[in-house]
C-alpha cells in the first residue's frame, strides 16, 4: 500500500516536470522570436542622412544631410528649418544654453548656426577637409580635425569669433577628435592604429596603440570615458589616463569597414555602424545583443535620453529603444538559464518516470550501482571522451550531415541551414575543379606509390646487405637523418631549387650548357604537377626506408642461408626470398602513402597554390579554399566526405588482397 | 680458386653496395648543404656568383632570421610542449584504463576511439574550423592545444593499451588488494613501467605537432601568437627576392629544435619503427 503511494508520488512528479518542460521550451522559443528594436521615425529628410544633432531644451533634432542641407525637426517631427551648405555635413554639436548648432561641413567651413531660425552666425575657413569637430561646453573653443590628404592632417582650435588659437599639423590621417572631460586637453584617433591624448600646445601626454586604422572616436556620455572604433568593427574603451578599460569586437562572417560608433545614454550598450550598413549592438559584457543590416552605409549614431537615433544613407531617421536594449539584455541572460533548464528538466521528468514504474525503477538501481561500482574507471576516462566529443565526435557529425546542406558563411545559424540532397556533389562535377583535382591527384598517387616501392627498398636492401655493424649503423642513422627538416622547410627549400634565376635545377643546367632546359618549373602550367612530383627527390622516405629495413632484419637467417646454399644469384634471392617476406612492410607503406597523399595538400598550396591557371589543383587544396576563402562549409564537406569515402575504399581494397595473400 | 673468387666477388659487392647508397646519400643531402650554404651567403652573392663558396660569411642573416622568428619559435615550444605532455598522459591514462581495468561497455567504448582510426584529417577539417569560432576559442593556442591533444591520443592510446596488457597482471591486482588506489597504480606503476612506449609517443607527437602547418595556418590568425612552420612561410613570402639570406637562414633555424630532438631520441625513432611498429 504505502509503496504504491510512493509510485503514485513519483507518477505526479513526472507530470509535473513534464510540464515544465514543455513551458520552458515554449519560452525559450517566445523569447528567441526576434523583435526588430529599429524602428523607424517621422523624420524623412528625402536626402541622404549625414549625420545628428539634438536640442535638449526645446527638443529639435538636427539633420545634417550628404546633400549639403541641414535640417531641424521639432518634436512633432515637423520641418523647423533648412540651411545649405556647400558639401556634406559631417558633425553637429549643439549648445543649448546658447541656441547655436557648430555644424562641420566638408566644404572646409564651420558653421554656426541658430538653433532656432536656421540662419548662420559665423562661419570659420578651415581651408582643409573637416573630419571632426567638438566644442567647448561653454562654446568658448572650437576643436576641428581636417586635412587635405591622408598624410597631411591637423588639428585646428578656433575661439567661437573664428580666430585660429592653435594649429597642430600632423603626418596622419585623424578621423575622430574630442576635448577631454574637463576640457583641457584634446584626445584624437589616427589611421595608423594610435589613440593620442595631447595638450592645447600640442604636447603629446599619453598613446595607445591599436590593431587597425582608427575611424571613430566618441565620448560615452560626457564620461572620462572614451570608445574608439577600429575599421574592423573592434573598439576599444579608455578612460581619461589613457588606460585600456576595455574592448570588444562584433560577431560577424563578413569582413565590414566600420564606420562609426555610438553608446546609449547609460553607456551600458556600444552600437557599432558600418559602411555596409551592419549594425551591431554589444553590451559592456561584450556579447552581442543585436545585429540588423539596413539598407544603407550607417553614418551617425546619437542617444537621446531613452532613445538612440541612428541615420544611414537615406531620408529616414532610425531610432532604437534603450528599454528595448535591457530587455534584450535580459533575455540573454535568460536563454542560458532556459538552455540549462530545457535539459535538466526533461532529464529529471525521465528519472522520476523511470522511479514511477516498477520495472523501470528496478533497472534504474542497477545501472546506478555498477556505475558506481566502477566509477573509477569512467572517471578515469572522462578527459578523453570530452575531448573526442566536442573535437573529434561532433566535428564528424558535422561533416557526414551538413556535406548534404548549403551551409556556408551566409548561412550559418541552424534555422538558415537548409538540406540541399546531392547538390553539393554535383557542383564537384559541374564546377570542374574537383574533376580537375581528382586527375592531378591520381598522377601524384601512381608516382607516390612508385617512389615508395623503389627508392626507400633499394636503400633498405643496400643497407641491409652491408657487411660491417658499424656501417650499417651509420648509413642508417644518414639516411633518417634528413627527417629532422620540418616538411614545411623542405617544401619550400624546393620552392628554392625551382626557382627561374637563382634555382639550383635551372644553375645546374646552365652549367653544363643546356640553357635550352632551362624552364619556370612552378610557373609553367606543363611543368608545375611534374616539378611538385619530382620534389623530394631521391625519395628516399625515412618512415618508409626504416620500415622496410626492419622487414628485411626480421627475415628468418636460415631461409638466406638455404638459397645461399641453393646457390641462387643475389639478384633471384632478392625477389624471391627477400622482397617476398617484406610484402606485408610494402602493403602497410602502399596504405599509408595513399591516404597521405590522399589528403596532402600543404606542398602544392605552398608550391603554386594549385596554379598556374588549375594546371596543380588537388581536390585536398579545393577543400581548403572553400572551407576557409570561400565560406562554403557545406560543399567543403562534402569534399572531405568524398575524400573519405575514396580512402576508405582503398583501404579495404588493399586489406582485401591481403587477406587474399595470407 | 672458386673460394677466392667468391671473396672478391663479395668484396666488390661491398663495395658497390657503398658506393651506390653513398650517392643517394649525397643526393638526398644537397638540399640540405644547399640550404646551409644559402644561409650565410648575401644577396650579392646568391645572384651574382651562385656557384661560389660564400668567401665571406654572412652571419647577420642569423640575425635578422631569428630576430624575426623567434617569438613564434617561443609560442611552438610552448604549445608543443603542452599539447605533448596532455596528449602522453591522456594516451597512459586511457591505455591503462582499457588494458588494466574491467567495466561494463569497455569494448564499445574501446571500438569507439579505434573507429577514429579511420576517420581522415580531411573529414573534419571544415566543422573544425568552423567549431573553434563556435567555442569561442578560435585564434588562441586552444584552438591548436585541444584538437591536436583529441587527435594526438587516439593514437597514443591505442600503443599504451597494446603495451601495458603486457605488463603482469598480478602486480596490479597485488597493489590493490595492498589498498593501493587506481590513480596510484596508475602514475607509480603502469606509467613508470611503461616509459619506452611513453618515450615513443612522446617523441612521435612532437614531430607531428611541430611540423603541422594547416591547422595552425587555419586557426591562428594573429602573427604574435603563430607556430614556427606558419610564421617560417610567411617570413618567406616577406624576404621573397630580396632577402634570400635571412630566409634560408630561417629554415636552418626551424629545423634546429627537430634535429636536437632527434639527436636525442634518434635510436629510440629507429628502434621503435624497424622493430614492433610493424607485424602485418
Amino acid at each position: 500500500m504505502k509503496r504504491s503511494k510512493l509510485y503514485r508520488r513519483w507518477f505526479y512528479l513526472t507530470i509535473v516536470l513534464a510540464l515544465l518542460s514543455i513551458s520552458t521550451v515554449l519560452f525559450f522559443y517566445i523569447i528567441n522570436k526576434r523583435t526588430d528594436i529599429v524602428k523607424g521615425t517621422k523624420i524623412n529628410t528625402s536626402l541622404q542622412n549625414n549625420s545628428l544633432g539634438y536640442d535638449e531644451e526645446k527638443k529639435i533634432t538636427l539633420v545634417g544631410t550628404y546633400n549639403n542641407k541641414l535640417l531641424a525637426y521639432d518634436e512633432e517631427s515637423r520641418l523647423l528649418w533648412s540651411m545649405e551648405g556647400r558639401g556634406p555635413f559631417r558633425q553637429l554639436v549643439v549648445n543649448s544654453q546658447k541656441r547655436v548648432v557648430y555644424a562641420g561641413n566638408e566644404d572646409n567651413f564651420v558653421y554656426t548656426v541658430d538653433l532656432d531660425t536656421g540662419e548662420i552666425l559665423h562661419s570659420i575657413d578651415v581651408e582643409r577637409r573637416i573630419y571632426d569637430i567638438d566644442v567647448t561646453r561653454g562654446g568658448e573653443e572650437i576643436l576641428v580635425s581636417a586635412g587635405v590628404n591622408t598624410a597631411k592632417h591637423n588639428i585646428l582650435i578656433y575661439s567661437s569669433e573664428g580666430e585660429l588659437i592653435n594649429n597642430l599639423p600632423y603626418k596622419t590621417q585623424i578621423k575622430g577628435v574630442s576635448y577631454s572631460a574637463d576640457e583641457t586637453n584634446i584626445i584624437f584617433v589616427n589611421n595608423r592604429g594610435e589613440i593620442i591624448k595631447i595638450d592645447k600646445e600640442g604636447q603629446e601626454l599619453g598613446k595607445i596603440k591599436t590593431k587597425y586604422e582608427l575611424v571613430d572616436l566618441t565620448q560615452i556620455n560626457e564620461s572620462e570615458h572614451y570608445a574608439a572604433l577600429l575599421s574592423d568593427g573592434s573598439f576599444a574603451i579608455i578612460d581619461e589616463n589613457m588606460n585600456l578599460i576595455g574592448s570588444g569586437k562584433p560577431k560577424t562572417d563578413y569582413t565590414v569597414t566600420a564606420e562609426v560608433l555610438g553608446t546609449d545614454a547609460q553607456g551600458e550598450h556600444i552600437i557599432i555602424g558600418t559602411k555596409e550598413g551592419f549594425l551591431y549592438i554589444l553590451n559592456r559584457q561584450n556579447q552581442q545583443i543585436f545585429s540588423t543590416r539596413l539598407m544603407n552605409t550607417v553614418t551617425g549614431i546619437m542617444s537621446v535620453d531613452q532613445e538612440i537615433y541612428i541615420s544611414s544613407l537615406s531620408g529616414n531617421v532610425l531610432k532604437i529603444d534603450s528599454g528595448s536594449l535591457n530587455l534584450i539584455d535580459m533575455q540573454i541572460r535568460l536563454r542560458g538559464v532556459l538552455q540549462a533548464l530545457m535539459i535538466i528538466f526533461p532529464v529529471m521528468a525521465l528519472f522520476s518516470l523511470c522511479m514511477a514504474i516498477q520495472k523501470a525503477r528496478q533497472v534504474l538501481y542497477r545501472i546506478g550501482k555498477t556505475l558506481y561500482k566502477h566509477r573509477i574507471p569512467y572517471l578515469l576516462l572522462l578527459p578523453t571522451f570530452l575531448l573526442l566529443i566536442f573535437f573529434n565526435y561532433t566535428p564528424v557529425f558535422i561533416a557526414v550531415t551538413r556535406a548534404f546542406t548549403n551551409w556556408s558563411k551566409d548561412f550559418n545559424t541552424l534555422a538558415e541551414i537548409k538540406f540541399v540532397g546531392l547538390d553539393n556533389f554535383r557542383i564537384m562535377i559541374s564546377e570542374g575543379y574537383f574533376l580537375i583535382g581528382l586527375g592531378n591527384l591520381a598522377l601524384m598517387l601512381v608516382f607516390g606509390i612508385l617512389k615508395i616501392l623503389t627508392v626507400p627498398v633499394l636503400i633498405a636492401w643496400l643497407v641491409y646487405s652491408m657487411n660491417g655493424a658499424r656501417e650499417k649503423f651509420v648509413f642508417r642513422f644518414l639516411f633518417v637523418l634528413p627527417m629532422v627538416v620540418p616538411g614545411i622547410v623542405s617544401t619550400l627549400m624546393w620552392q628554392q631549387i625551382y626557382d627561374p634565376t637563382i634555382g639550383l635545377i635551372n644553375q645546374v643546367l646552365g652549367k653544363v650548357g643546356l640553357e635550352n632546359l632551362q624552364r619556370v618549373w612552378l610557373g609553367n602550367p606543363k611543368t608545375a604537377i611534374w616539378a611538385i612530383i619530382f620534389m623530394g627527390f631521391p625519395f628516399i622516405n625515412a618512415l618508409a626506408f626504416l620500415v622496410y629495413y626492419g622487414g628485411f632484419i626480421s627475415i628468418d637467417a636460415s631461409l638466406m642461408e638455404a638459397s645461399k646454399v641453393d646457390g641462387a644469384t643475389r639478384w633471384k634471392v632478392f625477389w624471391s626470398v627477400q622482397l617476398p617476406m617484406i610484402s606485408a612492410q610494402i602493403k602497410m607503406m602502399i596504405v599509408l602513402t595513399f591516404i597521405g597523399i590522399v589528403q596532402d595538400f600543404s606542398s602544392v598550396y605552398i608550391l603554386t597554390g594549385g596554379g598556374p591557371g588549375t594546371s596543380t589543383y588537388v581536390p585536398g587544396l579545393e577543400l581548403y579554399y572553400n572551407a576557409t576563402k570561400f565560406g562554403r562549409y557545406g560543399y567543403a564537406c562534402a569534399l572531405g566526405l568524398v575524400m573519405f569515402v575514396f580512402i576508405m575504399i582503398g583501404t579495404i581494397i588493399n586489406m582485401r588482397s591481403k587477406a587474399k595473400n595470407d | 680458386m672458386i673460394k677466392q673468387s667468391r671473396k672478391f666477388k663479395s668484396a666488390s659487392f661491398q663495395a658497390a653496395v657503398a658506393v651506390i647508397a653513398f650517392v643517394f646519400l649525397l643526393l638526398a643531402f644537397i638540399p640540405i648543404i644547399l640550404m646551409l650554404i644559402l644561409s650565410v651567403k648575401s644577396n650579392a652573392q646568391i645572384y651574382n656568383d651562385f656557384w661560389s663558396l660564400p668567401t665571406q660569411l654572412h652571419w647577420g642573416n642569423y640575425n635578422k632570421a631569428i630576430g624575426m622568428l623567434i617569438p613564434n619559435m617561443i609560442n611552438t615550444m610552448v604549445v608543443v610542449s603542452i599539447a605533448t605532455l596532455i596528449t602522453t598522459l591522456l594516451s597512459a591514462n586511457g591505455g591503462y584504463v582499457f588494458a588494466k581495468l574491467n567495466f561494463p561497455g569497455k569494448n564499445f567504448l574501446f571500438l569507439a576511439i579505434l573507429a577514429l582510426m579511420m576517420v581522415p584529417g580531411v573529414l573534419t577539417l571544415t566543422p573544425q574550423y568552423t567549431l573553434m569560432q563556435t567555442y569561442g576559442i578560435y585564434n588562441t593556442w586552444w584552438a591548436l592545444i585541444l584538437p591536436w591533444v583529441s587527435g594526438g591520443q587516439v593514437f597514443g592510446i591505442l600503443l599504451c593499451r597494446t603495451f601495458m596488457a603486457e605488463l603482469p597482471t598480478e602486480v596490479f591486482e597485488s597493489a590493490r588488494i595492498d589498498g593501493c588506489s587506481e590513480l596510484k597504480a596508475l602514475f607509480k606503476m603502469a606509467i613508470p613501467l611503461s616509459k619506452p612506449i611513453l618515450a615513443t609517443i612522446v617523441v612521435m607527437k612532437m614531430i607531428d605537432y611541430y611540423n603541422d602547418f594547416i591547422w595552425p595556418l587555419m586557426a591562428i590568425e594573429s602573427n604574435s601568437k603563430q607556430v614556427i612552420t606558419v610564421a617560417i612561410r610567411v617570413f618567406q613570402s616577406a624576404a621573397g627576392t630580396i632577402d634570400i639570406g635571412s630566409m634560408v637562414a630561417g629554415f636552418v633555424f626551424a629545423t634546429i629544435p627537430l634535429l636536437i630532438l632527434f639527436s636525442g631520441t634518434s635510436r629510440l625513432y629507429m628502434e621503435g619503427l624497424t622493430s614492433g611498429a610493424v607485424k602485418g
